[in-house]
């Protein structure tokens, strides 16, 4: 099914060129603009470039229409090289095509910023992370890329850095990701250890090692190594419980909440799970209840959080979270029934990447005009002023919801007719079927409010009042990733066709229930927000309690920080400081003082006095002389 | 002619004395002293012998170490005088700079 190739063959020098050219982008760009002050405003221009000759390329390995990996040794008994098949080259296209048009848009949105060409580096640095990690044959080299976008999504949360809330946005993404990278990190070694007595000679942590030989491991190793990485792929696709961290991230500039915690960067936990598939596929069964039930409570408690908040960037990361929910489910899902159903999840994926970028995008706009108010509260009656941008939004939001004809209805109710397929066979997956279709009725919810808010009614501000559409290096990205929010729905039998079919049949009337809830919750949502028939306000206050630990997120923020980071990880590291201090330092330390002790004795021969250095010659001379008159050589 | 054995004996005590100098006087001056009775020990050492196997080659490679001996003083000489300037003495101890 794969087959190898050697290093100079186009289809490898295109994969490779992939994701090497966005990242030798970095240097040039950070270097350039360093030096040359004139430089700067070129930048972007250069940094949107790159990106679509990467785009370019991965057009050519889908037009090659193969699947191949290459591998060389790198260290150990670990390769490097690169991993070609319909999967990769969709995530791929996917990346360098949204992160494109995202570029695009942010040459005009980053415009005025004087240090946009560090802006532009960096996400160029980040595209190129995230190609490589689709890319990679190696799960070594697949984490390396993985902690690269991790820690672009740190630099360029924290762009800002003089905002303390951005400064503390970025370091709790990056803490709170690194939970699930340790995760991650002991499911490699589980995963290497299983598998390493399994296939004997070779890297047990090449991708297609793990595809080939899953099926012969253990299970209850492959569902340990399974389950740790599934806390990898949480951390980074923002999955309960370590969700806490994309609201906050939303403090960078909102071409990065696009390009990096919409698009891109958080899809990488969904396409890992999705990449070593057969590691859960030939699991025990509760590593797919795991994956399935983990999916389907973040897509119903994200959605839960995002009907209360009032930040516009806000209520869009709890829908990513939600829909990354959505995704997971999807494949926890087919390892439940033992099915091969990645292409409906990587259809969501791709899906709601054009639709999520568009929302961020739009977005993008609305403060780009309104200067950078987020609050839904001060906006409204926008629809009037920027036609084209909320117009885009409306399209975006139809998307977001599943609304027919537009891409999400494909993708979206497909999932949740999806778990009603599923659980007729097995009934364990219900409840998970009641937890997506209760996500899909509140995603309405809470789309329509904030579009209701935004679009309608009178503006709330003096910015509202003399908002206008963006220019058009802006509004370009908006209208072609609205086209292709609104179109892509045809290419979805295509699309499951290229990834690996799977084709069910349900009854019309389960079909057409997440679209009946949609209209159900558009209405509500006019109801409460797009009419005056209703006050929100008055709804609030009498579901208070609810409404209170809704919008305190649950108390898991509190619980992270006042309790386990206040009460257990500082106390622990204090313990871990002594550990330090005393027993590292005073190893290293004491090697140091043990060698000056004994040099505080030894040097005291060097007395300074010649004769006595010409004492030691001649009692030296003497006991050779004797030695050698007592073993006979003189 | 005396024996060869007188000869070699007081060679043999000059240099035990001029040895036992070296190892333990505290002056400059002590110390050049018995560094010229190590050397004419030897010297004395070569003549007995040279003169025992009646070949003068010993004999004149004497006259050559006297020579050498002599030169060998004066550095000396010179040393301490350099040393005199910068310490105002020119006892053993103050030549202890090398050292820890």
């Amino acid at each position: 099914m794969y087959q190898v190739e050697e290093f100079l063959n186009p289809g490898v020098l295109a994969a490779v060129l992939i994701f090497l050219i966005p990242i030798i982008l970095f240097p040039i760009i950070l270097l350039l603009g360093k030096k040359f002050e004139k430089f700067r405003r070129y930048s972007g221009i250069l940094a949107t470039s790159g990106i679509f000759i990467s785009f370019l390329l991965s057009y050519y390995l889908y037009s090659l229409n193969e699947s191949f990996y290459y591998q060389n040794g790198w260290f150990y008994n670990f390769t490097w090289g690169v991993f070609v098949d319909p999967l990769s080259i969709a995530m791929a296209m996917m990346v360098s095509g949204v992160s494109f048009l995202i570029h695009m848009f942010a040459i005009g949105y980053m415009g005025k910023d004087p240090n946009r060409h560090v802006y532009f580096a960096e996400t160029s640095l980040f595209t190129g992370g995230m190609l490589g990690l689709v890319l990679s044959s190696n799960m070594v080299m697949f984490f390396l890329f993985w902690e690269l976008v991790g820690l672009c999504s740190y630099l360029l949360i924290g762009f800002w850095w003089f905002k303390p809330n951005a400064a503390s946005a970025a370091k709790k993404a990056f803490i709170v990701t690194r939970v699930g990278d340790v995760l991650l990190i002991l499911g490699l070694a589980v995963l290497y250890w299983s598998l390493l007595p399994v296939i004997k000679t070779g890297d047990p942590l090449s991708i297609y090692n793990i595809l080939k030989y899953a099926n012969i491991v253990p299970k209850d190793q492959l569902a340990l190594a399974g389950a740790l990485v599934l806390g990898g792929a949480a951390g980074k696709s923002a999955q309960f419980p370590l969700h806490v961290w994309i609201p906050d991230a939303m403090e960078g500039p909102t071409t990065v909440s696009a390009l990096i915690h919409a698009a891109t960067m958080v899809t990488a936990g969904i396409y890992l799970v999705a990449r070593i598939y057969p590691v859960y596929l030939y699991a025990a069964p509760w590593a797919g209840y795991l994956v399935l039930y983990v999916g389907a409570f973040t897509a119903f408690l994200a959605g839960t959080m995002g009907l209360v908040m009032n930040d516009i960037k806000r209520i869009l990361a709890y829908s990513t979270i939600s829909q990354l929910g959505y995704m997971l489910s999807a494949l926890g899902l087919g390892i439940v029934a033992s099915q091969y159903t990645i292409s409906i999840s990587i259809y969501h994926l791709i899906v709601h990447a054009f639709l999520k970028a568009l929302l961020f995008l739009t977005a993008g706009a609305i403060l780009y005009s309104l200067l950078d108010i987020r609050d839904i509260r001060k906006m409204g009656g926008l629809w009037k002023r920027m036609p084209i941008t909320i117009t885009a939004m409306l399209i975006g939001a139809l998307t977001l919801v599943g609304f027919p004809p537009t891409a999400g209805y494909f993708s979206k109710d497909e999932i949740i007719s999806l778990s009603y397929y599923f659980s007729e066979q097995n009934p364990g997956i219900y409840y998970a079927w009641i937890l997506l279709l209760i996500g899909a009725f509140l995603t309405t919810l809470y789309t329509f409010r904030m579009f209701f808010i935004v679009a309608l009614g009178k503006p709330k501000s003096y910015a509202a009042e003399n908002a206008k559409d963006p220019p058009w290096v802006m509004l370009a990205p908006i209208v072609i990733l609205s086209i292709l929010s609104l179109i892509y729905g045809i290419f979805q039998e295509g699309f499951y066709k290229y990834i690996g079919n799977f084709e069910f049949t349900l009854p019309l009337y389960i079909e057409i229930l997440p679209f009946i809830l949609v209209l159900f919750g558009i209405y509500i949502a006019w109801l409460f927000y797009g009419s005056s028939r209703f006050s929100a306000q008055n709804f609030a206050r009498k579901s208070g309690f609810a409404y209170r630990i809704v919008k305190a997120k649950y108390y898991l923020d509190y619980l992270y920080t006042n309790i386990i980071a206040d009460r257990l990880i500082v106390y622990l590291s204090y313990v871990v400081a002594l550990f330090d201090r005393y027993i590292v330092d005073g190893f290293v330390n004491g090697i140091g003082k043990s060698f000056n002790y004994l040099a505080s004795i030894t040097r005291r021969l060097q007395t300074g006095i010649v004769q006595n250095y010409a004492t030691f010659v001649i009692i030296g001379l003497i006991v050779f002389l004797i030695l050698g008159k007592i073993m006979g050589v003189i | 002619m005396i024996p060869l054995i007188y000869v070699l004996t007081v060679s043999l005590m000059m240099f035990t004395v001029g040895l036992y100098g070296i190892l333990t006087v505290k002056g400059g001056i002590r110390l050049l002293i018995s560094i010229e009775i190590l050397v004419n020990s030897a010297n004395l050492n070569i003549v007995a012998w040279a003169v025992n196997i009646a070949d003068s080659s010993g004999i004149m490679f004497v006259l050559l170490s006297i020579a050498i001996a002599a030169a060998e003083a004066a550095i000396g000489f010179a040393i301490f005088v350099a040393l005199y300037r910068q310490t105002k003495g020119i006892g053993l101890k103050s030549l202890m700079d090398l050292r820890w």
